[in-house]
């Protein structure tokens, strides 16, 4: 059995320049899509933070609470006090929550303004500087967010028309939303006027369901697990962002496409007088086209790879820039990448094996 | 001096090979479109997140110090405030507008609106009006996409701010793509939320709109009073401000596709004449 000739790999290799400049082009096009897709799942980690941190077991809220974000509970104080007389309550602690947008250096930012009662739940988990808040004019910033405008400990900055000092700084409390700002519970009740309510109240108990069924009975009010807050956080999140991600993946799987299909085209064309000798001496239309399809994948292949290269440097360039943007690339996305690049190679042969399917073996002898 | 007429070398090879130099016009269009969609769902962004402030009659709005936005902000005022700034000269009305984010949910769906509190037959309500009327007690006036998806009309009822509303009438225009608007009587959202005596923001009527108003309104009563234009410039500028990012890494990324498709098709039409260049 003789070895048959790898066609296909040979024609790819012919122009390496052509080559490199293809998988560039493609590797752009993967590494964008990787990086969507990296951004999106670190944007939907950020975005339960404080519920997957803060230490409680179970949120109670509002009747009919669904949400952290967005849709705000209003609770009457009162109810701080009902909850924590509820057997197997640990610990219960009010917490107020409310965006609200900062002016720093002629740019608004987007804030999470957390407030809660000093030395309880509801806080910063993590303080990487200065202290936790003790005083109502104080508050915790998120580091990155602090380190973006020049703010550091001892600085003051404005919230909603009022001087706050920087007692702390946080980690792990910014996404490319909102960053948070903790400060205490009786800070946000003046700021919103609304004295004597707050948002949720944080609970830790070792028995979750039986004391969750037991705040339901006895309150009529909504609790809810971190784990279905933070679900139900991004399910309306991806409500909101799935349109635009998805067209932005779109629009970098044409882009790959079309590129990946002029290198194979470009390549078809220089040795159009080939294919048709080929055609001539009885080369069947499968093979030719198999020729292609090699080559678009060969190229698919290796651009994948530098995407891949391209995507991890471009994470590591976008976190270090920009901290507060999270990029959490998973199994499930690469696995994406590589059926998306395949996907491009077979949908890229079309225009070239058309090409050489409309070819008259007898023009090439023409001259 | 005799004018000879140049081959038009560089065009002609471009155009030699058709299909590919549609293919490499499409991958820089596609490269740029990837930007420019990018842009446009901000732009319109942009322009839905400030369409209330936009479409109200208010002259400026006047807001809690240090509050200068609506969209994800929080401001409370003092109801009394109110009284001040309408005996300010040049002061031709003054109508307070509770407002807040929540959601109407039916057993339909969910859908997330801004509740603005308004006096009925004041300023601050809906405009225009498509269906039925104004709120009375009890009642909300929803924008029709969002009704239409919560699958109601007028007469239906909606739970939002933990309590029962029968739907009065439908707005329009107010739906963008994260929430739409929803209208209900300033008593009924202060009675809901457990307020009293304070307002989310002033919306202000002027005899003549000079901004020396605003200035004379911060100084009677301590507040951040904006015009109407710069109000709504500041609520872009949030959105804005939000999406300078994204949009830095959707322009490199785009400028390289494009680069890649580029020097493809030029490389590939260079290639095939090099025997006639050289």
């Amino acid at each position: 059995m003789g070895a048959s000739v790898p066609v296909a790999r040979r024609n790819i290799l012919a122009d390496r320049r052509r080559l490199m400049t293809s998988v560039l082009g493609v590797g752009a096009a993967v590494a964008l899509i990787l990086l969507l897709q990296g951004l999106w799942s670190g944007f939907r980690v950020q975005i339960s933070a404080y519920e997957d941190n803060v230490g409680a077991d179970l949120f109670v809220g509002e009747a009919g609470t669904r949400n952290f974000f967005g849709v705000p509970s209003v609770l009457p104080m009162e109810v701080v006090s009902t909850v924590r007389d509820v057997p197997g309550v640990q610990r219960a602690d009010p917490v107020a929550v409310r965006f609200a947008v900062l002016d720093l250096h002629g740019r608004k930012q987007s804030i999470f303004l957390v407030g809660s009662v000093p030395q309880s739940m509801g806080g910063p988990w993590e303080l990487v500087a200065g202290r936790a808040v003790r005083w109502d004019d104080e508050v915790v910033m998120d580091r990155s967010l602090a380190d973006q405008h020049g703010i550091g400990l001892g600085n003051r900055v404005e919230v909603m028309g009022e001087p706050f000092r920087v007692v702390g700084l946080s980690a792990g409390t910014r996404s490319w939303m909102a960053g948070f700002a903790f400060t205490t519970h009786a800070t946000i009740e003046r700021l919103l006027s609304m004295p004597g309510t707050t948002s949720f109240v944080l609970v830790r108990t070792p028995e979750p369901a039986a004391v969750a069924e037991a705040i339901r009975d006895r309150t009529g009010l909504t609790v809810l697990t971190p784990g279905e807050l933070g679900d139900n956080d991004r399910a309306l999140l991806a409500r909101i962002m799935n349109g635009p991600i998805y067209l932005m993946l779109l629009i970098a799987f044409v882009a790959g496409t079309l590129i990946v299909a002029l290198t194979a085209y470009s390549a078809v064309v220089e040795r159009i007088r080939e294919y048709g000798i080929a055609k001539a001496m009885g080369a069947r239309r499968g093979r030719l086209l198999r020729v292609v399809l090699g080559q678009t994948l060969i190229i698919a292949a290796l651009g994948t790879s530098t995407g891949y290269l391209i995507f991890r440097g471009a994470a590591w360039l976008v976190v270090s820039l920009r901290p507060q943007m999270w990029v959490q690339p998973s199994l499930m996305s690469v696995g994406g990448a590589i059926v998306a690049a395949a996907l491009m190679a077979v949908l890229a042969a079309v225009v070239p094996t058309r090409r050489i399917a409309r070819l008259d073996p007898a023009s090439v002898y023409r001259g | 001096m005799t004018k000879v007429a140049g081959v038009p070398i560089g065009r002609r090879n471009l155009f030699s090979e058709r299909r590919r130099t549609f293919l490499g016009i499409a991958g820089v269009g596609v490269a740029l479109l990837m930007v420019l969609a990018l842009d446009g769902i901000f732009a319109g962004a942009m322009r839905e997140v400030s369409r209330y402030i936009d479409a109200s009659e208010a002259d400026f709005f006047v807001s809690q110090r240090g509050v200068r936005t609506m969209h994800m902000s929080s401001s409370s005022i003092p109801l009394a405030a109110v009284e001040r700034i309408r005996m300010l000269p040049g002061v031709r009305w003054a109508d307070p507008i509770l407002y807040d984010s929540g959601a109407v949910t039916t057993s339909e769906g969910r859908e997330l609106t801004y509740l603005i509190g308004y006096a009925p037959g004041g300023r601050g309500g809906p405009a225009p009006l498509v269906a039925g009327e104004e709120p009375g007690p009890g009642e909300i006036v929803l924008d029709e996409r969002a009704a239409d998806t919560l699958g109601l009309g007028v007469g239906g009822r909606v739970e939002s701010l933990g309590r029962s509303w029968r739907v009065s009438g439908l707005t329009t225009g107010m739906t963008n793509i994260v929430n739409s608007v929803s209208y209900v009587p300033f008593d009924d959202f202060a009675a809901a939320r457990g307020l009293d005596g304070v307002a989310s923001y002033v919306l202000v009527g002027s005899e003549t709109p000079a901004d020396a108003l605003a200035g004379r309104i911060e100084s009677a009563t301590g507040l951040t009073a904006q015009s109407r234009a710069r109000f709504s410039a500041e609520e872009r500028q949030r959105v804005k401000d939000m999406s300078t990012e994204l949009m830095q890494i959707m322009t490199f990324a785009a400028f390289l596709i494009g680069l890649a498709v580029i020097g493809l098709t030029l490389y590939a039409a260079t290639l095939s004449r090099l025997r006639e260049i050289g």
